[in-house]
């Protein structure tokens, strides 16, 4: 999954990778670490987890505004680290994506409901 | 997270200067009129890791941060001409200024492609490495920063000299 690995497996070089490069660095910064349990999670395809459960703890949760964002924010970080390039978004979308926000419940964020909706 | 801060000096010479390489997204440059590449040094560049002790950072700040990546990447992928791709996309090479304003930085790995091109086959990862770090070094830096130096209002390209 690390944009390297997969530079080096695949041997092509595209943008997919910086989207791949950015969306785990996104992700670090709402986890507040290397976001590794989060990565094992959607490797094993294990999508019942609750995503407060890997938010950064030193902070409150967000709430009103800031919590829809955020939802917005990590559904658009999950297609960025898909593991085929091919569905992975362009850069061009993600700063429109991130800058708009939707309504999503938090409480409803299971990993489940984000890769899926 | 790592920061850098500017010296309010600004007589030093070229050779007492210090630079770092990376792109800076500008919303409002006109990027018909930019020149493809242009360079500045910022005198006493100091990159600094963020204490630890320091308050974390916002939800708003962290928003701001990872946006700001965003735009920077998308103007590499989007804008500048040719395409520019980074490879090297991580936490350690996303420069922050004091008002944590997002910079991507260590072009290192970058790799410069033909619009009509989508894809580049590479064939030796170490090689390219070299090569890639040979191919951004600019040519007659030193003259090229003392005459585009007034020039640099758009779109700024700092290099990292160790």
């Amino acid at each position: 999954m690390e944009p390297l690995t997969e530079l080096a497996l695949s041997m092509k070089v595209t943008e997919k990778c910086d989207v791949c490069g950015f969306g785990i660095v996104a992700l670090e910064i709402l986890v507040g670490r290397y976001p590794q349990e989060v990565l094992l999670c959607l490797e094993s395809e294990e999508f019942g987890q609750h995503f407060l459960d890997f938010l950064d703890k030193r902070l409150a949760p967000p709430k009103g505004i800031a919590a829809e964002v955020l939802m917005l924010v990590l559904r658009l970080i999950l297609k960025c680290i898909h593991k085929n390039p091919l569905c992975r978004p362009t850069m061009n979308l993600c700063p429109k994506s991130c800058s708009h926000s939707l309504c999503l419940a938090f409480n409803m964020s299971t990993l489940h409901n984000l890769v899926h909706n | 997270m790592q920061t850098w801060k500017g010296g309010e000096d600004a007589n030093h010479t070229y050779f007492n200067s210090k630079a770092m390489l990376c792109y800076e997204f500008n919303a409002e440059a006109n990027h018909d009129l930019c020149p493809k590449c242009i360079y500045a040094y910022v005198p006493s560049v100091i990159l600094i890791k963020r204490p630890p002790y320091e308050e974390p950072l916002d939800w708003p700040t962290r928003k701001r941060v990872a946006l700001g990546s965003a735009m920077g990447l998308s103007y590499l992928h989007d804008h500048c001409d040719p395409k520019i791709i980074h490879r090297d996309v991580k936490a350690a090479n996303i420069l922050l200024d004091e008002e944590f304003e997002a910079v991507v930085g260590d072009f290192g790995l970058a790799k410069l492609m033909d619009y009509k091109d989508t894809v580049k086959i590479q064939k030796n990862l170490g090689l390219l490495i070299m090569f890639d770090y040979i191919q951004l070094l600019p040519q007659g830096m030193g003259t090229f920063l003392m005459e585009k130096l007034p020039a640099c209002v758009c779109v700024v390209l700092f290099i990292m000299i160790l």
